[in-house]
């Protein structure tokens, strides 16, 4: 395993966020449509 | 069928599990010198084994069928041989795998050193015994009733083939359906549903095989989670389909190819290529599979680095796979020249057409209506449509009539970013998903989720390799927090589509509970002989007390035209579906006026008996001559009606 650089940072920063975004659009999307409809 | 249900069902295991060793015997029997050869590993080389058995029973089904001979006491016979074969072999195999577990001891823990591991372990659990209630069960889906288990019930009564003409899916390979002939012709339609089961668990196996070999062994349990839990995969579990066959021959073929990358042992392209074969044999999507690999062979570089790989040798190794599946696959292909004139059946028709070759039993009327409804899936291909793709499919498992869960939308893009730490090996799979998921998005593929059961194993491991790159990744920034959070989310994907949760997805659009069924009170108390299985049919497939009349009632001779969700297997009489090319011209072709023609029509297809559906929104009886006042004074009598169905006798 190399010695984590800036650009690995920013790569898990990256991966990080795509979970986020995509599990928060999924799962609460998901329970939205529950409640309004 | 009644309140011994539970006997039924532990007979239909029992003889699914005697299939399973047959075609380990066979398998072993056929293809051991060939195994011995490419020293497949351990623990491959049992699943290549029984895959390649499954296949040798079919095809042994499909010379029966030939010959005249489709008969149980043949299918037995046959069954009987790759048993005893196996009961020579498999003490030997099981002592060979005592020895190779003693001495794995220390790496044994690692399977299951992780919380994920334990977490995927214990959800896959659970999905596997609620698919099992479902897979005991008598079968309900529409494609099984109407040709994966109808054809070889039909072939089974005939004792050979039947050309079938009105039935426009029977010039398709079908080898799977001919594998379910041997549990049918037992009188035991739920071990068919159980073979596909197996063949499920089977792929999700070789995934695990996968990920401990090229991700790392603590990848084991969660990629075949990933792969099991989706929920289009974990429904075909329950049901006699067959892409779950394409699952695991494709899985084990990139496994296969990935070993060859390694050692350049030729007879492992031989054996990817035959497995390659048995896909392509019971779908055309085997193709998606097939040509991607057989790039790679014409691409990849030398064994060692810097050393040169002649064209020849690389022809000869996309040969040396590409070859054998033809082979294996020909027989089917063949059949469908000799029914249509086109080999791949019905794809291709309007290229082949413009060239003027000669074809039957398909025109360009019926192409169109058939490319129709492969259209009707998704939402077009405007490049709004196909950039959002993967939202879309995730999302509304109702346009794709099907849904693979959020695990593939969430976890296939990391792998992405993490390209530069993912192996070797999972690279290439990432390509080979990306390649299949490609063409099943382009206008030669369909937009339904299922289509892309066969990919699923292989982009699972994927998954988990970009999953293990996070991980890595995530301790070497010492930022442990984030990675607890993303094995929770992991956790949280797999806890959601666990067959009680799974209904979670129908608060959005509402596919999953319309087939996820398996897991409820009633299917679970029916499994165990609490309710009759006449009350759950009757809950589940709305069109099986008429089914069940007409089978009692009407010639044996008597030719159908069925309305209703499909239900053939249930009758031994000739239904075919409304839009059959043989009913169309009476029942789609006539409008009101034209009663005496439509009567004339149908006659001269043969019918005798129309079963109308009162419960289908689609078609507006206003438009039908056979709906029309003067056809059933004059023309036609009821004979029966339910809720749901109207069966009319042709005077």
């Amino acid at each position: 395993m190399p010695a984590p650089a800036r650009r690995d940072r920013l790569v898990a920063r990256l991966a990080l966020a795509w979970l986020l975004a995509t599990a928060v659009w999924y799962f609460l999307g998901t329970l939205w449509v529950r409640v309004t409809r | 069928m009644g309140p011994g249900y539970p006997l039924t069902a532990l007979l239909a295991v029992g003889l699914a599990a005697l299939l399973l060793v047959a075609s380990a015997g066979w398998g072993y029997g056929l293809a051991g010198g060939l195994l011995a050869r490419a020293r497949a590993p351990r623990g491959l080389a049992p699943l290549v084994a029984v895959a390649l058995g499954m296949g040798a029973l079919s095809y042994a089904a499909f010379a029966l069928a030939l010959a005249g001979w489709l008969r149980p006491w043949a299918l037995a016979l046959v069954a009987l041989a790759g048993v005893a074969r196996a009961a020579r072999r498999l003490p030997a195999e099981a002592r060979a795998a005592r020895r190779g577990w003693r001495r794995a001891r220390g790496r044994r823990p690692a399977l299951l050193a992780a919380p994920l591991a334990r977490w995927a372990a214990a959800l896959m659990l659970l999905a596997l015994a609620g698919a099992l209630v479902g897979a005991v069960l008598p079968e309900i889906e529409y494609d099984a009733l109407w040709y994966h288990l109808g054809f070889p019930a039909r072939y089974l009564a005939a004792g050979r083939f039947l050309p079938l003409p009105c039935e426009h899916i029977a010039p398709y390979p079908h080898q799977l359906e001919l594998l379910y002939a041997y549990p049918l012709a037992a009188g035991l339609a739920p071990a068919a549903k159980l073979l596909h089961y197996a063949l499920g668990l089977l792929a999700a196996v070789a995934a695990a095989w996968l990920a401990a070999r090229h991700v790392g062994r603590r990848w084991a349990l969660p990629a075949a989670a990933l792969a099991l839990l989706a929920p289009t995969y974990l429904w075909e579990m329950t049901t006699a389909y067959v892409e779950l066959q394409l699952a695991l021959a494709c899985t084990l073929a990139a496994a296969l190819v990935l070993e060859w990358r390694r050692t350049r042992r030729p007879a492992l392209l031989g054996l990817a290529g035959l497995l390659l074969g048995l896909a392509l044999a019971t779908k055309h999507l085997a193709f998606l599979v097939l040509a991607p690999l057989a790039a790679y062979l014409l691409v990849a570089p030398a064994a060692t680095a810097g050393a040169a790989r002649p064209l020849r040798t690389r022809v000869a190794d996309v040969v040396r796979l590409v070859l054998p599946a033809l082979a294996v696959a020909a027989p089917w292909y063949a059949r469908a020249w000799a029914l249509t004139g086109n080999p791949l059946f019905p794809m291709f028709y309007g290229v082949l057409a413009r060239l003027g070759v000669p074809m039957w039993r398909w025109d360009a009327a019926q192409d169109a209506a058939w490319n129709a409804v492969m259209r009707r899936f998704g939402d077009g291909r405007s490049w709004p449509v196909l950039l959002t793709l993967p939202w879309r499919m995730t999302w509304d498992d109702m346009r794709f009539a099907g849904s693979v869960g959020p695990a593939g939308l969430l976890f296939l893009p990391p792998a992405a970013l993490l390209w530069r730490r993912l192996s070797g090996g999972v690279r290439l799979l990432a390509l080979l998903t990306l390649a299949y998921v490609l063409v099943w998005a382009s206008p030669f593929g369909s937009f339904q989720t299922r289509f892309l059961v066969p990919i699923v194993p292989v982009a699972a491991v994927v998954a988990a390799g970009g999953l293990a790159a996070l991980g890595a990744l995530l301790r070497a920034l010492a930022w442990r927090r984030a990675w607890t959070l993303v094995q929770a989310l992991v956790v949280l994907v797999l806890l959601v589509q666990v067959p009680p949760l799974v209904t979670f997805a129908d608060w959005r659009l509402g596919w999953i509970p319309n087939v996820v069924h398996n897991v409820r009170p009633t299917p679970l108390l029916t499994a165990l002989g609490l309710r009759p299985v006449d009350r759950y049919m009757r809950t589940w497939l709305e069109s099986y007390p008429a089914a069940r009349w007409i089978d009692a009632h009407v010639p044996a001779t008597g030719r159908v035209v069925w309305f209703g969700e499909a239900a053939q297997y249930y009758m031994r009489q000739d239904a075919m579906m409304d839009y059959s090319e043989c009913a169309r011209p009476g029942v789609w072709r006539s409008a009101p006026g034209a009663e005496a023609e439509a009567w004339r029509r149908l006659r001269a297809a043969g019918v005798t008996h129309l079963a109308w559906d009162k419960t289908r929104t689609d078609l507006d009886p206003a438009r039908f001559a056979i709906r029309s006042p003067v056809f059933l004074r004059d023309y036609a009598e009821t004979v029966y009606e339910d809720r749901v169905i109207q069966v009319l006798r042709l005077r």
